[in-house]
């Protein structure tokens, strides 16, 4: 399925910074589970951090095709620089969708241009998929409102400058905006490195009785986790979606660009007929995935509430395609597909966080499932 | 097809529930979730050509077809002011 209309422009210009600003660095970034602050600095300079936000505060106001676009040509060379765009581009879209007046005066326009980060709070050491269960609370004491609770496994939690915090306000699911610089906010950086995306920056942010106000909250008490935390989750599932595939992508065009120039047993590797089964297995894998990208961006840009379940298809199918990308391309390229820094290995390492993030597969499958039964996929 | 009857179209086939009474609270109930309320804000500021703000983020304008009712006439009241001043 392909979109009405193709800015094929648009799509070059993605390409070419990926390959020229990214590409460099992205054994770098990895080795070092470091991203570099010019990095950051020009993508907000591209106006690739403001991608959701609209050009009157100082955003790029893609279309949800260019986003995917944009998001699959970054997560090509490094899945922790999409990371950092998923998560600060899910608190871009919530703020500016729900947040009051005043928060998005003083918040869009710095994350706009990538002055601030933000991270998306959720997790918790006793709530990973499980919402419900979220322990930090806000509570009115003595005139004040005060938020406390632990986040953990916070993506870009060691720069981010503003924290989207799901917390129960009197039971009711609420999120809040929460600078960092508030007092009793501590950012702890994990220390151990990570299977894959190793410059995802997480981190544990503990909230220790940090005095905060109604103005912060965003949406309503109430809809914390559904208008807010839902509709920022499909955000990510939707750029997971997209740069799992162009690392799909990257992985085997690696190992059939090894296959074709190599020969074993008096002809290319290309040729053998086991290796063709794992390369068309892979693009089989890949190009369905594609067409479930390419049909849940069409169905975001034209507000079609069956975008959701699209989503999931997309997310689900993508980080699949890119467990096999990565699985049979390392295959292919033998024993250059287990060193560090090839991209078969890179995509092997990346995948199962892929799976996990946003929505876990499983879970995927359920709602898939559900999704299914009513007509809607 | 009137605004509630759209509404409950959408709701049927979301909830599988086919008697569906106008006044009958969705979120007590059980029907939805919080995946299907994100659904529902799209469905509705598509269908009806509203935008759904911050402000109109209470339980009350959702829980029931004819609350979601009044609420679009209440949006569509104050867009039709609006544009007349």
């Amino acid at each position: 399925m392909i979109p009405v209309s193709e800015n094929v422009d648009v799509r070059t210009t993605f390409a070419a910074f990926a390959r020229d600003a990214i590409l460099p660095l992205a054994w770098s970034i990895e080795e070092k589970g470091a991203l570099p602050l010019h990095l950051i600095r020009a993508l907000g300079e591209a106006g690739y951090l403001g991608a959701l936000l609209p050009r009157r505060v100082g955003g790029t106001e893609l279309t949800m095709s260019e986003f995917g676009h944009l998001v699959r040509e970054l997560g090509r060379y490094s899945s922790s620089i999409r990371n950092l765009l998923t998560v600060h581009s899910m608190v871009c879209h919530i703020v500016h969708r729900w947040a009051p007046e005043t928060q998005r005066a003083k918040w869009l326009p710095p994350l706009a241009c990538g002055e601030a980060i933000g991270a998306f709070a959720l997790t918790e050491p006793n709530s990973g998929s499980d919402f419900d269960r979220i322990e930090t609370t806000l509570k009115c004491d003595d005139n004040r409102l005060l938020l406390s609770g632990t986040k953990c496994w916070i993506s870009c939690g060691h720069i981010a400058n503003l924290f989207l915090v799901f917390a129960k306000l009197d039971g009711a699911h609420t999120a809040i905006l929460v600078p960092r610089d508030y007092p009793g906010v501590v950012v702890s950086p994990l220390a151990d490195p990570l299977l894959g995306a190793r410059a995802s920056l997480l981190a544990s942010v503990a909230f220790n009785e940090v005095p905060v106000d109604l103005s912060m909250i965003v949406g309503r008490p109430g809809f914390g986790k559904s208008a807010v935390g839902s509709m920022a989750l499909d955000i990510g599932r939707f750029t997971v979606a997209w740069g799992s595939l162009g690392l799909a992508e990257a992985s085997i065009n690696e190992a059939m660009q090894y296959a074709r120039a190599t020969e074993r047993f008096g002809k290319p590797i290309a040729s053998h007929q086991l290796v063709a089964r794992l390369i068309s297995e892979a693009v089989i894998a890949i190009r369905s995935a594609e067409s479930f990208c390419l049909k849940a961006s069409v169905l975001r840009d034209s507000g079609d509430p069956t975008a959701v379940a699209a989503t999931y298809l997309a997310k689900y199918s993508a980080t699949k395609a890119l467990a096999t990308a990565g699985r049979n391309s390392i295959e292919i390229l033998g024993a250059r597909g287990c060193l560090d820094r090839s991209i078969a290995a890179r995509a092997y390492r990346d995948a199962p966080i892929m799976e996990l993030i946003e929505g876990t597969s499983e879970l995927c499958e359920v709602v898939i499932s559900d999704f299914a039964l009513s007509g809607l996929v | 097809m009137d605004t509630r009857a759209r509404i409950r179209e959408f709701l049927v086939k979301h909830t599988r529930v086919h008697d569906l009474g106008d006044d009958q609270d969705i979120f007590v109930s059980g029907l939805v979730n919080s995946l299907f309320a994100l659904q529902l804000v799209m469905f509705l500021e598509r269908e009806f050509e509203v935008a759904i703000e911050d402000h109109d983020l209470e339980i009350r304008n959702f829980h029931t077809i004819s609350a979601m009712a009044s609420m679009l006439a209440r949006k569509s009241s104050s867009c039709t002011r609006e544009g007349t001043q």
